[in-house]
This record gives structure tokens, sequence and C-alpha cells, in this order.
């Protein structure tokens, strides 16, 4: 509780600063996350459709997701310096295979006899993918998403060690300042937006699911 | 256009991609409007990618095939479609749409306007004996597989297309329900005329529905014709032992009563005596002379507004047909 009341204290004497922090760090994950859904989704479809070149790009992306989040950060260092661009650069990187892999693999779920279905009912392939192919893979979609929030929210707090700012901030300055309560401040809002944006993505399966009369 | 077949198929074969025969060779046959044709075959025969041609769902190797005399390679593909009905075994409706938005599909596609959709929809579903305030909003996973299978047709006929086209759709239905449906697709044809071809590995579902069975084999027609012709005319040895036709029980029960009658008479001078009506089995005709001896069983025709006589050595004379 005395942690509690010095982390309080302490946002309330640096107000300006901490939402300064707080807004740079919502700024990262949000965009990060956009622009990861914007590039992985296609090319998830993409690979989809090519089961050749598709096998291969799965493959590349899951050995990105083996590297370390920090790594990724640091790896982006001597290409791009310090700073916000870097950092969104890494957290993009970072975001992109779990949304990527959930696209290809929830139209690879599909029933192949849905899709000859649709063909024979005369679907041309834009609106067969529109209504068809991207609704039935939403749920794995959504779901990868949710997994690349989680990923890219707690990495942002990383993204301080290569002055991209954000929470990370306080993270660094209470270890180099052996202080744990300016610590706090910083990782607790990161665990809060954590949690909320799960409580976000489950609201919107539950929807989703809901929609599509899934399990009453 | 009467005249003019509703599907003219013209030396149609197939062979995919890196294989060494055709899956189907060069076949011609037609169809009538109206008619409701199934093709029989084993799994692998060739006759669903024969079906699927007519929708160009695949396309033709060679041959031509003609929809109300209209080249289908001259139609745009997806217009193609949208005017044939199809209805696939399982997993053709669209898990994450209503039962209602289903049925809609082509609907639209083609964008009918809302009131007219959801009338089309209730429509069909009455037509498959589906209660449309029960159904429209239910899911497809919601469903038993009967239940599917007649939301499927429900889709099929939507748009109210002149063919239907079904690939083995009670293949997975149970017996029961199976049965249920066969009689009701025949009931909807003789409501709504359509011409449907209908692909089965099931005997007895092909002779039952077609008016004409196509017995479909390693890519080539065996044999085309009426159910009558295919038990009194077998056009070889594969069609004689799959239909097995020499056998005593399997013709009594295929072969039409009316089929073996060698003289007819106007029905003016029908005997009222419990006669047998000519679209009746053999078998009926055989339970006949079991429950009262006598000479002969008289058959009606009543379309045709004629009867004639069978006698016990009518029937023997099935079984003494020599075995080719």
């Amino acid at each position: 509780m005395k942690f509690l009341k010095q982390v309080g204290d302490y946002i309330q004497m640096n107000r300006a600063d901490f939402d300064k922090n707080l807004i740079i760090h919502l700024q990262l994950s949000l965009i990060a996350l956009v622009i990861a859904i914007v590039i992985a989704v296609p090319i998830g479809v993409y690979a989809a459709k090519h089961a050749k070149i598709g096998g291969r790009l799965i493959g590349l992306f899951n050995a990105i997701r083996v590297i370390p989040s920090l790594a990724i950060l640091v790896l982006v260092l001597p290409l791009m310096g310090m700073g916000f661009y870097p950092a969104l650069l890494a957290l993009t990187i970072l975001a992109i295979p779990p949304i990527l892999i959930n696209t290809y693999s929830g139209l690879q779920q599909i029933n192949p006899e849905t899709l000859e279905a649709a063909a024979g009912m005369g679907m041309g392939n834009a609106y067969r993918l529109r209504k068809i192919e991207l609704p039935l893979a939403a749920l794995p979609v959504i779901a990868g998403v949710r997994l690349a929030a989680i990923e890219v929210i707690s990495s942002a707090t990383l993204a301080a060690f290569i002055g991209g700012g954000g929470l990370g901030t306080y993270v660094m300055m209470g270890m180099s300042m052996y202080d744990p309560s300016i610590m706090l401040v910083g990782a607790l809002p990161v665990t809060g937006i954590a949690l909320l944006s799960e409580l976000f993505f489950s609201v919107i399966e539950f929807y989703l699911k809901k929609k599509y009369g899934i399990g009453e | 256009m009467t005249n003019t077949p509703m599907i003219q198929v013209e030396n149609v074969s197939k062979r995919f991609p890196k294989t060494q025969a055709d899956a189907v060779q060069p076949t011609s046959f037609t169809v009538a409007a109206g008619e409701f044709i199934t093709i029989l075959g084993t799994s692998g025969s060739g006759k669903t990618t024969l079906m699927k041609m007519i929708n160009r769902l695949y396309e033709p190797t060679t041959g031509t095939i003609y929809i109300n005399g209209q080249d289908t390679r001259q139609m745009d593909v997806n217009v193609l479609r949208r005017r044939i009905g199809y209805v696939i075994q399982q997993h053709g409706l669209f898990e994450h749409w209503t039962v209602a938005q289903n049925i809609a599909t082509v609907c639209q596609i083609l964008k009918w306007d809302k009131a007219k959709i959801a009338q089309r929809v209730d429509e069909t579903l009455r037509l498959v004996q589906l209660d449309p305030d029960q159904y429209r909003n239910r899911h497809p996973h919601q469903l038993s597989g009967g239940e599917q299978q007649r939301v499927g047709i429900a889709r099929a006929l939507a748009a109210d297309p002149d063919i239907l086209l079904m690939d083995e759709p009670f293949g997975a239905v149970d017996a029961v329900n199976r049965a249920t449906l066969q009689d009701e697709i025949q009931q909807i044809q003789r409501q709504t005329h359509k011409t449907i071809i209908f692909v089965t590995h099931d005997i007895d579902e092909a002779l039952k529905l077609g008016d004409r069975t196509m017995l479909f084999r390693s890519g080539v027609i065996q044999q085309f014709a009426t159910q009558d012709e295919l038990f009194l005319q077998p056009a070889n040895d594969f069609v004689a032992d799959f239909l097995k036709v020499h056998d005593q029980v399997t013709q009594w029960r295929y072969i039409h009563a009316g089929s073996l009658v060698q003289t007819w008479q106007a029905a003016a001078h029908t005997p009222t005596i419990d006669p047998v009506a000519a679209d009746q089995p053999l078998a009926v005709v055989v339970e006949h002379f079991l429950k009262a001896p006598a000479t002969s069983v008289t058959v009606v025709d009543v379309p045709h507004q004629r009867c004639g006589e069978l006698t016990l050595a009518d029937l023997a004379r099935l079984a003494e047909a020599p075995s080719c």
C-alpha cells in the first residue's frame, strides 16, 4: 500500500510528463497494431491463396516470431537510430507474425466444399473473399490481433531503451534509481492497458460469436 | 423453344492436368426441359466431374455444352452459375450466415430488393417443408443434417433457376430422412418443373428419382435410359451386373408392371376387379397372384387411358432371359 501511495503521489507531481508518456505508449501500440493489420492481413490472404509461396512465407514469419522483442528493438537501432519511429517499426515487425499466421490458418481452415458452393452459386473471387472467406476467418484473425496487441503493449515498454519514450521510461528510471515505486509508475499502467486490451478483444469475440450463433 | 433441349452436351471430355487418362471421355447427351435425370456411378467414375462441367466449375477439355441453345463458354461464368441452382452434399451452407441469409445468397448477388428477398426466402422455406418463422433466423449448425440439406435446396431454388445441379445431396443424411427428402425433391420438381441433374452412387435413389438414369463408369456413359429400359434392355454386361437385372427380386422391385404388357386396349374396356397401376413395380403384380390365384392380372395405365393383362407366363419369361 505504501508503494501504491507513492506511485499515486509521483503521478500527481509529474502529471504532464506522465500523460505525455502514457499517450506515447498508447500511440506506439495502437499505430504499430494498425499498420501490422494493414500489412499482415493481405499477406495472409495471399499466402492462403498461393499454397507454394504461402508455405514459405509462413515459415519465414514463424522464424521472425522466435526473435525476442528486445532483440528486434535493438536490431532497428543501427538502421534508424533512436526515437519514436524506430520503436514504431520494431513494434510493427513484432505484431505482424501472429496476425499473418492466424489470417493464413483461419482461411486454410475453411472447408473447400464451402468455397466450391460459393463459386458454384456465381460469386466472383473478390465478393467471395469479402462475404464468405474473411468473415469465416474473422475469429482466428481477431485472436491473432489480440495476441499481437498484448505483445505490442508489453514490448512498447522496452521502446524506452531505444529512446522511443512511453511508460517504459519510468521502468528504466526506477531501475537506475533503485526506486521500485517509480518502476511501478510505468509497470502498473502497462498492466492496466494490457488488461483493457484483453477485455476489448473478448467483447468483440463475444459479439462476433453471438452474431454467428456459436455457443449459446 | 420446346425443340431446344435444356442442356445439350456435345463431345465433352475432361482430362485433369498431370493425369494420363480422361476423367470423362468424349460424352454427348441431351436433357429436355423439366426432365429429372440421375447420374449413377461409383466414386471415381467421373460422374461428379461431368456434372461440374455444366456450371463450369470444371472447364471441359474438349467439346461444348449448350444451355437453352447457348454455348456456356460464351457466357460470363458467374452469370451462368447464378442461373443454375447448385446443391452439394455437406458443408455447403455458410456457417456465419443465418438460414435466411444463406437462402438469399444469389438474390443478394443479383441485388434484389429487400422485401422481395424476404418474401422469396419464406416461399422457398415453405417449399422445402420448413416453417419460415421457426427457421429463418437459425444458423446452419443449429440444424439437423436433413434440415441443412433442405436449406441447401431452398437456397438453390431461391433465384428461380431453370436448372438444378445436385451432387449427392442426401449422401450424408440417415436413411429415414433420406427417403423423406427424396419424396420432397420429387414433389418440388413436379411443382416447379425444374430441370434437375442429380448425381448419386445409390442405385435405389437414382432409379427412384430419375425420369432417366445415366449409368456412368470410367468416364464413359454405359447407358442412359429409363428404369424399365435399363432392366429390360441393359446395354452391356456392366449395366446388367451393376443393377443385377437378372436377379428376380430386383426385377420385381424395379420393373414397372406397364412395361411388360404386350397388348394394350383402350381404357373403356377396363375390368373393374382390383387392377394394378402401370407405374407400380412387378412386385405388386406378384402380390396379386399370391393373394388370389388367377390366370391374369389387369394393369391400368391411367395417363394413357389404356389397360392390359399380365399372366404368370409373362413373369416367367423375365426369369428365363439369357444372362448375357
